[in-house]
């Protein structure tokens, strides 16, 4: 797990630094001010391949420039990692040679094998495009040797083939019952309708289709039936495991974008309460993103409520010092204040 | 942008009175805390240490990124008997104001118009004080209102109120601290409407919205929140 967050140099930040973190961290804060950027750079430092991250991440901002990914062309090198620097990645640029460092670090487990730190990549390469043939045609360098982990539940909802591929992929064998990934989908499900008690794959014409079945029906409905939100939440927890799944000695990331879209308030407490648990037994951290005070109420409360999963509320915001140039900064709010905001009905988000 | 406006105070009684003013004076703030402090089981004393450790600092962390765009303070200055007092709630304010960067001018003889302190970093907004009754003297809210009482006939009742309170002897179990409290809220208990709210009395000319005390009190809630 992270202890702390330093990003310099990357897209909005210039230099942002996060003094401590949580296993369940919350970011609040207005359109643009970073907070999706955010959980983009966790996730090119979660991955094993930081370069296949690089790319995702450039084609859905439709960058063009491999420059666009710094926030000062004056500064050569994109700094992500904690904040005494042991533990990280760097990507520099100089003269269209790219470069990216990673500094593998001692968070949690140290390990004494030196053979794979600061293991360095240099590439003269003059384009985007370039990088990516060049990694595409040979087998991929792992840069974390399996360290770390991060899987991305973004804004979009995925297609219910993608979802099946993940559950299938997922899975520790083929048959739909009695998994342990199985009954934790149904626990989640049932936080939209207690009367869910089973989920399968269903090949109809070209398409691959979820359903559901329902106590007291005994036709099983389309999953889609249900509305957008309960998918959201069946990819939500597909993507938490995966990244449980696959974690190495470093642990893994779950980074969820805009943790509240299609679901009800109501269900919200809920829905943290599982998650909180997941990442405890998954060992996983969680970066989560709201717009929702909602969500930030019920994070609170559940956040408190745990004693024994640290949850941190992380607001991101623009200075107002003009000399500071609209420079984005974090602030972490501790548990009385998480209290507070829970007591007073402030609102934070 | 929207502009977001707080307004922090001690607590339930202040808010009502605030929010009532807030609502003539047509200035769009939000008064915080929202929920009723009552819910939260806290004393009563309770309340500006929440304020001086949890929500200003809070408030202060927003405001230097225009989360929050005008913030003000209203606290009772209480009694220096009570090892409290104007000037040291003043400090209490000021000393934390000035760890997040603000400028805390020495006090004027202009004092009893309240202060609004200025950031040393360009850009950040200010943040106004006021410190009940007057911003110069001990006292609470409801010392500002018993002063300044709109006509006679409010007068003649908060001398029968007095007298009331006089007699109790040994029926009377509030403080000496409390006394302005127990004297405000039999005055407005005997109004046409009994029991009605300090920031209703206002409304209905209970208090002289003219005086000089209440005055100044308005005017610096529009400098700051304007």
């Amino acid at each position: 797990m992270l202890d702390s967050l330093h990003i310099k140099n990357f897209r909005c930040f210039e230099d942002l630094t996060i003094p401590s973190l949580g296993r369940v961290n919350l970011i609040v804060g207005k359109n643009s001010v970073g907070k999706t950027t955010l959980l983009e750079a966790i996730d090119i430092l979660g991955n094993d391949a930081v370069i296949s991250n690089i790319r995702k991440i450039t084609q859905q901002r439709s960058l063009e420039k491999i420059e666009e990914l710094f926030n000062s062309k004056t500064q050569s090198s994109i700094y992500i990692g904690n904040l005494d620097h042991t533990t990280g990645i760097e990507i520099s640029l100089t003269n269209g040679d790219i470069s990216v460092r990673s500094i593998e670090g001692k968070i949690e487990k140290p390990t004494t094998d030196h053979s794979k730190s600061n293991k360095a990549i240099a590439l003269k390469i003059n384009t985007l495009q370039e990088l990516f043939d060049l990694f595409d045609s040979e087998p991929r360098e792992r840069l974390n040797s399996s360290s770390i982990y991060s899987s991305f539940s973004s804004t979009k909802l995925e297609s219910e083939e993608f979802i099946h591929s993940l559950y299938g992929f997922l899975s520790t064998d083929d048959e739909f019952n009695d998994t342990g990934l199985h009954h934790l989908i149904l626990e989640w499900l049932r936080i939209i309708n207690n009367k869910i008690n089973h989920l399968y794959f269903l090949k109809k014409e070209k398409n691959i289709i979820a359903m559901i079945k329902i106590d007291g029906i005994n036709d099983a409905i389309p999953l889609q039936s249900m509305g957008e939100g309960i998918k959201r939440l069946l990819q939500m927890l597909l993507r938490g495991f995966e990244s449980g799944m696959f974690s190495g000695e470093y642990g893994g990331f779950w980074l969820i974008d805009e943790f509240e879209n299609g679901l009800h308030y109501s269900i919200q407490e809920e829905v943290w309460e599982k998650l909180f648990k997941l990442a405890k037994e998954l060992d996983i951290q969680v970066f989560a993103t709201t717009h929702s005070e909602d969500t930030v109420k019920a994070f609170c409360k559940v956040s408190l409520a745990d004693d024994e999963v640290d949850g941190k509320l992380i607001s991101l915001g623009r200075s107002a010092a003009i000399a500071d140039n609209g420079k984005i900064l974090a602030d972490v709010y501790d548990e009385k204040t998480l209290a507070w905001i829970v007591q007073s009905g402030m609102e934070v988000r | 942008m929207t502009d977001q406006r707080i307004l922090l105070v001690e607590g339930e009684s202040d808010k009502d009175f605030c929010q009532q003013l807030i609502c003539t004076l047509k200035l769009y703030v939000t008064i915080e805390p929202e929920t009723p402090r009552s819910l939260c089981q806290q004393a009563e004393s309770d309340g500006v240490d929440v304020l001086r450790t949890i929500a200003l600092p809070l408030a202060l962390t927003r405001l230097s990124k225009k989360q929050i765009t005008h913030l003000a303070v209203i606290v009772d200055a209480d009694s220096s008997v009570q090892g409290y007092g104007f000037i040291k709630r003043r400090a209490q304010i000021t000393t934390l104001l000035e760890q997040y960067g603000y400028i805390i001018t020495e006090l004027q003889s202009s004092i009893s118009q309240g202060e609004i302190f200025s950031h040393t970093k360009a850009g950040i907004p200010s943040v106004g004080l006021w410190i009940m009754p007057t911003h110069s003297i001990d006292g609470m809210l409801e010392d500002l209102l018993l002063d300044n009482l709109g006509n006679p006939t409010q007068q003649s009742l908060l001398s029968k109120a007095d007298t009331a309170i006089n007699e109790l002897g040994d029926l009377r179990t509030f403080k000496d601290t409390h006394l302005s409290k127990a004297r405000l809220s039999t005055l407005l208990a005997w109004q046409k409407k009994p029991g009605t709210s300090a920031g209703k009395a206002y409304q209905a000319g209970v208090f002289n919205t003219d005086s000089a005390a209440l005055t100044a009190f308005t005017l610096w809630l529009q400098a700051v929140f304007q």
